[in-house]
């Protein structure tokens, strides 16, 4: 027998000692016990998150492809005008800039097809994960948190707008969704659906739309000067007046998109180049047990299996 | 001495701790004869839970190209080297496991894995993390055997030049080695299925179970400064759900399901009833095989082996039982394992655990739990066209008449 205790066969050692824990916990557990209720109502009141989720709403239908369904016409830039008066005067002045610079759908259309569209290449992409820092490989977890806060409210993305979840809309679409929600929930005196409403649009924000947006501006502002910039200028006032209010810190993301494959920090200069397969390796003779050493010896265990035979 | 019954070796073997098994044990069968090496399993598993700074070189679900490949490099043949002669009496294994092979007294409190006494009288290695871990591709279809002239010819079950794809994840070993040498004892298997964790509250990053888990499924996480390994997706099996790196695969060739011991087997016929689908393939017809179980851990992860390559390699990864495996694996062709043939259309069918199958009318059933989770044809329908068809009065031959 050992003189340990210790058995390898039981749960998390941390909790063994916590006979309050009654036993060996399951993710399950985990999730149960996640929530954190905060009983302090957030800022704001009715009227300005129905503001807010106009404008928001508009936002994203200014970003669409403009056409017969998508796309702002002149009845929307007037309520835009007349919501973010509402808010705050840099952003009444940039929707104002929008009504200014608003254009037939025609030549609109030209111009997102250019900005946005296949047609010629994206020359500003609407999507959140071009802009993270790292692989696509690691960044596609941001993609599933972002379907999460869809799911998690009971919205998904429409069959008819077939983009990936991280599209700019469809985050301003939701952002939205939370503003109107919030509105009601005020309305209907329901403090603890604003605060998870609100936490969800701060958390999401600071996760997601408020760490991009400003490159997102930038770029449009970059290839464009007319309605698509306003439209660039508005989406970044009023996200920036909600990061104020809201008291966020968002994470921003690189001024330009850095792909890595392989973190330098850890793998060093080498840690540059792909060489999964040891194609393009140097010095990899020199390894243990590589099929590129000759005194291989797992060559050598392979070999003498046939020779054997 | 710590003795503990290891069933795929038929005898006691050394461990540092206790035998005690969990309710039930998780347990997967991967068929290596329908791998393609698509690497979709790499990637389910990659883009869940290994997608952090400081995973970089982290792959829980790894495919490598037997017999040169090796993530990370040489991990299997290294190890080997280390343990020395390893010879098997029939079903019985006499050579030394990874825990016996320096010959320590586990026993003895002075040798007993401790935050002050770290024991690493374990055969193995510790990886080089610049560069062990830098080419998970390593050796990809690189072949073994004869060179391939114009005149080599496939005549024989063994092919004369070969290869053959490997996919590997944590076994949830019964005597985990990462937990074995862990000396703050971190590590440990949950009662109720199994699955090995590491509990990153205790972790204190001695790396000993990068060391002594010898199929190196346990890493260490630089920008976390803990170990971390495959958790068997088990938010996903507590629910049913077959992990990740299972419900991908493309080739069907994973099934995800619980095993028993020899002596507790289900010894249910599943032409007549539903049967424990992992039992049946490991210990009533022993057609899938452990990976390289002279390590002395009793993994829980079964291999049918590839027909293609030879047994004598074969042997060294699976131990003695390859040519009985081939000789009821090839049994199928013949119509002779309806049941077996079932199971193993079965796998893949469906993205729940099969805790129980059964063939029922020409089809075979799976259930999660008693409930059915998925039912496909034992024989395929076929429809066998005619090699001639009349089109305009020409006659249009057909080079594939499948």
């Amino acid at each position: 027998m050992s003189d340990s205790d210790f058995s390898i066969l039981g749960g998390p050692p941390s909790e063994r000692n916590d006979e309050s824990s009654g036993g060996n916990r399951t993710a399950r557990d985990d999730r149960d016990t996640d929530a954190d209720p905060t009983p302090e109502l957030p800022p704001g009141d009715a009227a300005t998150a129905l503001h807010r989720a106009r404008l928001y709403s508009l936002l994203a239908l200014g970003l669409e492809r403009p056409d017969g369904n998508g796309g702002l016409e002149m009845d929307d830039t007037t309520a835009l005008v007349n919501a973010a008066a509402a808010l705050d005067r840099t952003v009444e002045d940039a929707a104002t800039a929008v009504d200014d610079h608003l254009t037939d759908t025609a030549e609109r259309k030209k111009r997102w097809a250019s900005l946005f569209g296949v047609e010629e290449g994206h020359t500003v992409s609407p999507y959140e994960l071009t802009y993270l820092p790292g692989p696509l490989l690691t960044t596609v977890r941001q993609l599933a948190d972002i379907r999460g806060f869809y799911h998690a409210f009971g919205i998904d993305v429409g069959e008819k707008m077939p983009y990936r979840g991280d599209h700019v809309c469809y985050q301003l679409e939701f952002l939205a969704h939370l503003c109107l929600r919030d509105a009601r929930l005020r309305r209907a005196g329901d403090d603890e659906g604003v605060t998870i409403v609100v936490d969800a649009r701060r958390t999401f924000l600071e996760a997601h739309l408020g760490r991009w947006f400003w490159r997102f501006a930038g770029e449009i502002s970059a290839h464009d000067d007319g309605f698509f910039a306003a439209v660039a200028d508005l989406l970044a006032a009023l996200v920036e007046d909600e990061i104020a209010i809201l008291d966020l810190d968002p994470e921003w993301v690189p001024d330009t998109s850095e792909v890595t494959e392989w973190n330098e920090g850890i793998f060093g200069a080498a840690g540059r180049s792909c060489g999964g397969c040891g194609a393009d390796a140097t010095g990899l003779e020199d390894l243990e047990g590589s099929p590129g050493n000759p005194r291989n010896p797992g060559s050598q265990t392979a070999q003498d299996g046939l020779d054997d035979r | 001495m710590p003795q503990v019954h290891n069933w795929q070796l038929n005898r006691e073997v050394e461990f540092p701790y206790e035998e005690s098994r969990p309710e039930r044990q998780w347990a997967a069968m991967f068929d290596l004869n329908k791998c393609i090496e698509c690497q979709t399993c790499t990637l389910a598993c990659k883009t869940t839970w290994t997608h952090e700074e400081g995973q970089e070189h982290m792959f829980w679900n790894n495919v490598e190209t037997k017999p040169y490949g090796a993530h990370p490099i040489g991990w299997d043949k290294r190890t080997l080297e280390d343990m020395g002669t390893m010879e098997w009496d029939g079903d019985t294994y006499e050579g030394d496991t990874i825990f016996e092979t320096e010959d320590v007294d586990w026993d003895d409190p002075e040798n007993h894995p401790t935050e002050e006494r770290i024991n690493e009288d374990v055969a193995g290695f510790m990886p080089d993390i610049e560069d062990d871990w830098r080419y998970p591709n390593l050796g990809e279809d690189e072949t073994a055997g004869e060179e391939m002239d114009l005149d080599v010819h496939f005549d024989e079950d063994t092919h004369p030049i070969w290869f053959f794809y490997l996919p590997r994840i944590c076994n949830h070993c019964t005597y985990a080695g990462c937990a074995g040498g862990c000396p703050v004892q971190a590590i440990y298997k949950r009662p109720e299925d199994g699955v090995v964790l590491i509990d990153r509250e205790e972790c204190q990053a001695q790396m000993v179970c990068n060391e002594t888990c010898p199929y190196k499924k346990a890493q260490y996480n630089p920008a976390e400064t803990i170990s971390q390994k495959c958790v068997g997706c088990y938010p996903k099996t507590e629910d049913g759900r077959a992990p990740q790196c299972f419900e991908t695969c493309l080739g069907k060739i994973r099934l995800h399901g619980y095993i028993n011991t020899p002596e507790e087997a289900d010894d249910s016929d599943p032409m007549a009833e539903p049967t424990n689908p992992l039992d049946f393939l490991v210990h009533q017809k022993e057609v899938a095989l452990p990976l390289y179980p002279q390590f002395g851990l009793e993994p829980n992860v079964y291999y049918i082996p590839p027909t293609t390559a030879p047994v004598d390699y074969l042997e060294q990864l699976f131990g003695p039982g390859v040519e009985d495996a081939f000789e009821t694996y090839r049994a199928i062709g013949d119509g002779e394992e309806p049941a077996l043939e079932g199971l193993l259309n079965l796998m893949g069918s469906t993205e729940w655990s099969i805790t129980a199958f059964e063939v029922d009318d020409g089809e075979a059933v799976g259930y999660y739990e008693g409930d059915e989770v998925g039912r496909v044809p034992i024989t395929e329908p076929q429809t066998e066209r005619d090699r001639v068809d009349e089109v305009d009065g020409e006659e249009v031959y057909r080079l594939d008449i499948t």
